[in-house]
Order: C-alpha cells, then structure tokens, then sequence
C-alpha cells in the first residue's frame, strides 16, 4: 500500500518535471523566436522575460517563508520548517537569478553595471535576510534552536521586505524615473505579452517542482534522522 | 521554608517515555520516572549518562525530542503562565547561575526579589541562606573571586532562598567542606518534611547513602532500576 | 503589571550596577565610536561643505556597527555562569528579561551617541537644525535597532560564530531605519525641507511599532519551546 502510493505521486512528480520543461522550451522558443527583438535594447530585452518572474516568484517565497515560520513557531511541526527552509533557500536561489540578470539589463540601458534602482535594491537587501536565514540554520548551533531562531528570522523577513520597499521607494525617488518596469513600452507588442506570460508561468513551475524536491528531500532526511535516533532509542544502533 | 504542603504547586512530577536526542546524539533513551513530594531520590550513573540532560528537561527549560514531562498529570504547556511553574523549580547545576562581576550578597537579593520576597523581608531571608551555608564573612566578595566551594556554597543558597517545590541538585556537595557539606545535607534531608520534591545528582556515594530515598542509575540514557531503590 | 515592572526595574537596574562596575562595554564601545569618527574623518573629510553630505552616513554607520558591541556583550553576561537559565527558573516572565535586556542596550547605545554625535558635529563642522527633529530620528532609529538586535544576540549569545551572524541577520532587517535616520539627518544638516523628514520619521516610527512588538512577542517562542 505504502509502495503503490510512493510510486504514484512519484509518477506525478515526473509529470510535472516533463510539463515543467515543456513550459520551459515553449517559453524559451516564444522568448527567442516569437517576440521581437527590442529596438533600444535589442537581445538584452530578453532577459526581461525571465529577471521579472524571478523576482516575483522571490517575493512568493518570502511571504510562503514567514507564513511556514509562523506557524512552525505556533505548532513546532517539522514539516513547516521545511516548508519555510524550502522557501527561504529558493527564494536565495531566485533572488540571485533577479540579481545576475538585473546588472546585465542595467549595463544595456543605462550604461553602469549597478543603479541602486529600488527594485534591485529590494532585492539585494531581501537576499540578504534569507542569506542570513540560511547562515542561522548552519551556524547557529543545536537543531531545534537554530531552526526556532530562523524561524522568528523568517517570520521577520515579511514585514522587513514591505518596510524595506517603502523605504527604497522613497529613497530612490531622488533618482531619475526609469521606464524599464510598469508601463515599459516593451510589452505593447502581443507577442512580447505572450512570451512574459510564458516564462512567467515556466518560472513559476520550476519553482513548484524544485520546492517539491527539496521539501521531499529534507522530509526524508527527518526521516532518516527519526529512525536512526529511534534505532538509538531502542539499542538497535550504536551511538554517533 | 515558608509554604506548607497544601499550598505547594504540585506534589509529583513525572517524565514519560523522555527521550532527548542532539543531532544524532542521543542523550536519554525513553526514561519512565517518578518523583513524588516528601521523598528524596539519588541518581547516579557514569558521566556522558545523560544526567544533565534529564535534569535540564525535568526544569521544563529543555524539551525532550519525544515523551512527556508531567507535573501533578499535566503537561508543562497547561501551566499558564509557564514562568509560575519555572519559579517553583530550583536548581543547582554545574553552572552556578550567578552573575561573576556581583557579589555573593547582590545576587542573591537579585534572585530574592525575582522570586517574588518581599523587600521588607529580603534582607534577612538573605541573611539567613548565607548562615545556613556559612557564606555570611565573604558575602561581599564577588562571585568572580570566589573559590570553586565558595561558589557552590553560594549556588546552593541560591536555591534555598527560593525554596521551590521541585529541587534539582547536580552534585551539590562538591568542593566543599566536610563541616559544610554535614550542613548542606542536613538542609536536604530537612527538605522531605518540608514535602518537597528532591531529587540529587552525586558521584558521592556516602551523601545519598545520608540522604536518598531510593537512587536510581541513569546509564546511556537509561534509567535501569525502575523505582524499587537500592538504597 | 505592578510585578512586571517590578521585574523589568530589577533585570536592567542589575545590568547597570554590573556596566557601572566593569564599564566594559560603554568603554569598548565609546572608544570603537571615536575610532570610527575619527577613521571616517580621514577618508571623507574634505571642506565643510562636502561634509554635510557624508556625516548623515558616517554617523549611521559608526551609531550601528559601535552598538552591535554592545548588544552581543550584553547579553553574553547572562551566559556567564549560565545564569539566564537561572533567571528563567524564576516567576519572571520572559518577554519582560527581553524588554529589561533591550531597554539597557537603548541605554548604553545612547550614552554612546552622547558622545558621537558632539566629536562629529565637531570634526565635521556641522550645523543642526532644527534639533529636535535630528534627536527624535537618532532615537526612534536607535529604539528599532536596540529591540531587533537584542532579540538575534539573545538567541546567538551561545553561537560560536555571534560577532558574524548577528550583524549578518540584523542589518539587513534595519536598512529602513538606516536609510531612514540617514535622510532625517541629511535634513537637518542641509536645511530640506522639514516636511521630508517628517515623513521619514513617521516611517521609522511605524518600523518601531511594528517590530518591537514582534520582537517582545518572538522572544519566548524562541528561547524556550
């Protein structure tokens, strides 16, 4: 029984990862093939369709991180602190995607690696606290502690991210409007429409599936850990 | 010294099927035991045993991987605030739980005040803890100066001035003397009128032979003997 | 309540007999202050018009990474000897060791800005105004930063790797304070107009609101299970 169970959500695993990379080439060949090559841009405006997801699926995982860390401090269930380390260590993942891909647009359309733009700068700054959150759960001693402390972490990172923007908004105000996010005249063009979507939902599915791997690995890796110290419990294993 | 038997909090606690275990270490093995008020219980075992581990779990400080810590048949989360049941156990751990760059005398009114004494009678209730382990000549000398027996002396007092209803004491007669450690296990004896739950840590065969009800072994996380005492 | 305060007035009164007796950590962190406005000096000073510009960050910097000192002692005393498991077995409730515990780091963390703030008015030939505006941002700012910071270096007093991980985690939640406390003081040096600080104080002050609170509610959940 618990075979035949295993074996169907591991079939439907599969069938996301196949749909995932389905999604993943259409995405791709309506980036490349079917959108218009940007004027002022040119190539560079391609990373647009995927820097964007990526951000937006960060800010996702963010707010899955402080819903699970909430939850896990209320209830102390292990499956909530993976969901909320799932979270934190793809939204890292994402963010350094937005990271990589935003410099390389920056450098196109305003000549310098780097702007401080609010957006990128929320960004930065939100990698950092899920860094931290990372670096909490390794470094910060016992088991249970460190992912309590990441917890309270995690939980603080929401309000953070929103405190953050706002501060950043208003800061970067001071700075010369862009035009690349919002009413970028980029996506006036259907196909360039179509291809945002595409890779919007191919992001987002790859998501989906890496949070499934990685949750399904660290619940094995629990319970790896449970039955070993059950074995230990019950002399049927030799200590360390 | 003050409340009576009717007053106190609870009358017995209990850990059930306790297992602790550290990252892969496993520091008690589903430990049963049972302490109730008015008795003394030793434990003894090698070190490494878990005997730390089981007292830091019984003060509701630590909580066990699996298994239950039960006072009076409830659960350390039916205690609300948790903090009314924290102050009713005392406890004398390796670490002496006073701050070095305080004297002897300001930690103890420090804790005084925290266990709920009353400022009028603080000043003698310190007093007297510091007679009864004969620390009243160096009360003003600060913990970070004090001697291994010193500080030990004065981490008992500290337990005595709370005089909570559930006792944990990990080797208190180490460092001392032999006229203060008659004096202290005197005190811990006394403790079973009083109806408290006293149970003691000691490598020192002799003081729980003086004091003990029943001393039970805690061995790789286990506690061997289940109740019937040795003594 | 009258016990709480009793509790709080007992934990923090303790923490400044120990500071008044020791002065470790007014000391290390005074003269870590004057380090830095004097480092900051060297590698920013050019005219007092130029300064203007740069003390706003050079005082933010020195205020944050001078009270992050602070906040790691302090809390590491309640590690010696153990003895916040020793509090801890006491009625006291916890949050009110966490509010005792913030409530001295705000102390120490402004006697340190009482003496900051007049070296860098000095080196830098600055000109407040108008000052009460420049002290509401300095505290409000301080406030949030005292409350986050004592709650990670409550939970990392016993981390071996504390001095890198509690500023790893604290910072970054605190950049709207930083920002914040940056432009206020960008204002009162440079004289903006006083409606753009406002509304970067009011910022702040939500900042503070929320997480004090959150940071009062989080420590006993993650202290002790």
């Amino acid at each position: 029984m618990v075979h035949s169970v295993k074996t169907k959500s591991s079939a439907a695993f599969l069938l996301l990862v196949v749909a995932t990379g389905a999604v993943f080439l259409g995405a791709l060949v309506l980036t490349f093939f079917v959108a218009p090559t940007e004027r002022m841009m040119g190539i560079v405006q391609k990373i647009f369709y995927f820097h964007v997801p990526s951000a937006i699926v960060m800010g996702v995982l963010f707010l899955v991180c402080a819903v699970a860390s909430l939850a896990y401090l209320l209830k102390n269930d292990s499956r909530l602190d993976a969901i909320g380390a799932t979270a934190a260590e793809l939204a890292v993942v994402f963010g350094a995607i937005a990271l990589i891909t935003g410099p390389l647009w920056a450098r196109k359309a305003w000549g310098a690696w780097w702007t401080w733009e609010p957006r990128l700068t929320l960004t930065l700054l939100s990698v950092f606290i899920y860094a931290g959150y990372l670096a909490m759960r390794a470094y910060g001693g016992e088991k249970e502690f460190s992912r309590r402390v990441a917890a309270g972490l995690g939980l603080m990172g929401a309000p953070a991210y929103y405190f953050i923007k706002v501060a950043v908004d208003k800061w970067g105000g001071n700075h010369p409007k862009n035009v690349v996010y919002g009413k970028g005249e980029g996506l006036m063009n259907p196909d360039m429409r179509l291809a945002f979507f595409a890779g919007l939902i191919a992001v987002l599915m790859l998501t989906v599936t890496l949070f499934v791997m990685r949750y399904r690995t660290r619940m094995l890796k629990e319970r790896v850990d449970t039955a070993i110290s059950e074995m230990q419990k019950y002399d049927l294993l030799e200590d360390g | 010294m003050t409340a009576t038997h009717d007053t106190l909090p609870f009358h017995e606690v209990q850990a059930v099927d306790v297992s602790k275990i550290y990252d892969r270490i496993v520091a008690l093995r589903r430990v049963n035991f049972k302490a109730t008020a008015g008795t003394i219980t030793g434990i003894v075992g090698p070190n490494g045993a878990g005997k730390s581990t089981l007292f830091h779990i019984l003060s509701t400080l630590v909580a066990p991987s699996s298994g239950r810590v039960l006072f009076d048949g409830s659960d350390v989360s039916a205690w609300q605030p948790r903090s009314a049941l924290r102050g009713q156990i005392g406890m004398l751990g390796h670490q002496s739980f006073l701050y070095p760059d305080m004297t002897g005398e300001e930690n103890l009114t420090f804790f005084g005040t925290l266990f709920g004494i009353g400022r009028a009678d603080l000043p003698d209730a310190v007093k007297r803890v510091l007679e009864c382990v004969r620390m009243d000549h160096a009360k003003t000398r600060r913990v970070k100066h004090c001697s291994r027996g010193m500080t030990q002396r004065l981490a008992f007092a500290r337990v005595l001035l709370q005089d909570p209803t559930l006792w944990l004491l990990d080797e208190p007669t180490t460092g001392l003397d032999v006229d203060t450690r008659a004096a202290m296990l005197d005190i811990i004896s006394s403790q079973k009128v009083n109806k408290r739950i006293v149970v003691v840590i000691s490598h020192d065969p002799e003081a729980l032979h003086v004091v003990a009800d029943r001393v039970l072994r805690l061995d790789r996380g286990r506690i061997d003997d289940n109740g019937t005492g040795d003594t | 309540m009258n016990q709480h305060i009793q509790h709080f007035w007992v934990v923090f009164r303790k923490d400044i007999r120990i500071e008044l007796r020791t002065r470790e950590i007014l000391l290390t962190m005074g003269l870590f202050a004057l380090l830095l406005v004097v480092v900051f000096s060297f590698a920013f000073y050019t005219d007092a018009e130029r300064s203007r510009i740069y003390a706003p960050g050079i005082l933010w910097t020195t205020v944050v990474f001078s009270g992050t000192i602070g906040l790691n002692r302090l809390f590491e005393r309640e590690n010696e000897n153990g003895c916040l498991s020793g509090v801890l077995l006491t009625p006291i409730s916890p949050r009110m060791v966490f509010v005792a515990k913030a409530m001295g780091n705000l102390l120490f963390t402004l006697l340190m800005e009482i003496l900051t703030v007049p070296l860098l008015v000095m080196f830098f030939s600055l000109d407040i105004q108008p000052v009460g505006i420049f002290l509401s941002g300095l505290l409000l700012g301080t406030v949030g930063f005292c409350f986050v910071g004592t709650l990670f270096a409550a939970m990392l007093s016993a981390a071996r790797m504390k001095e890198v991980l509690v500023p790893l985690v604290v910072y970054p939640i605190i950049v709207p304070i930083i920002i914040g406390g940056v432009k206020v003081t960008a204002v009162v040096l440079n004289d903006y107009p006083v409606e753009e600080a406002l509304n970067w104080l009011k910022l702040i002050a939500g900042f503070d609101l929320l997480f004090v609170s959150l940071a009062i509610w989080l420590f006993e959940p993650m202290i002790a299970p």
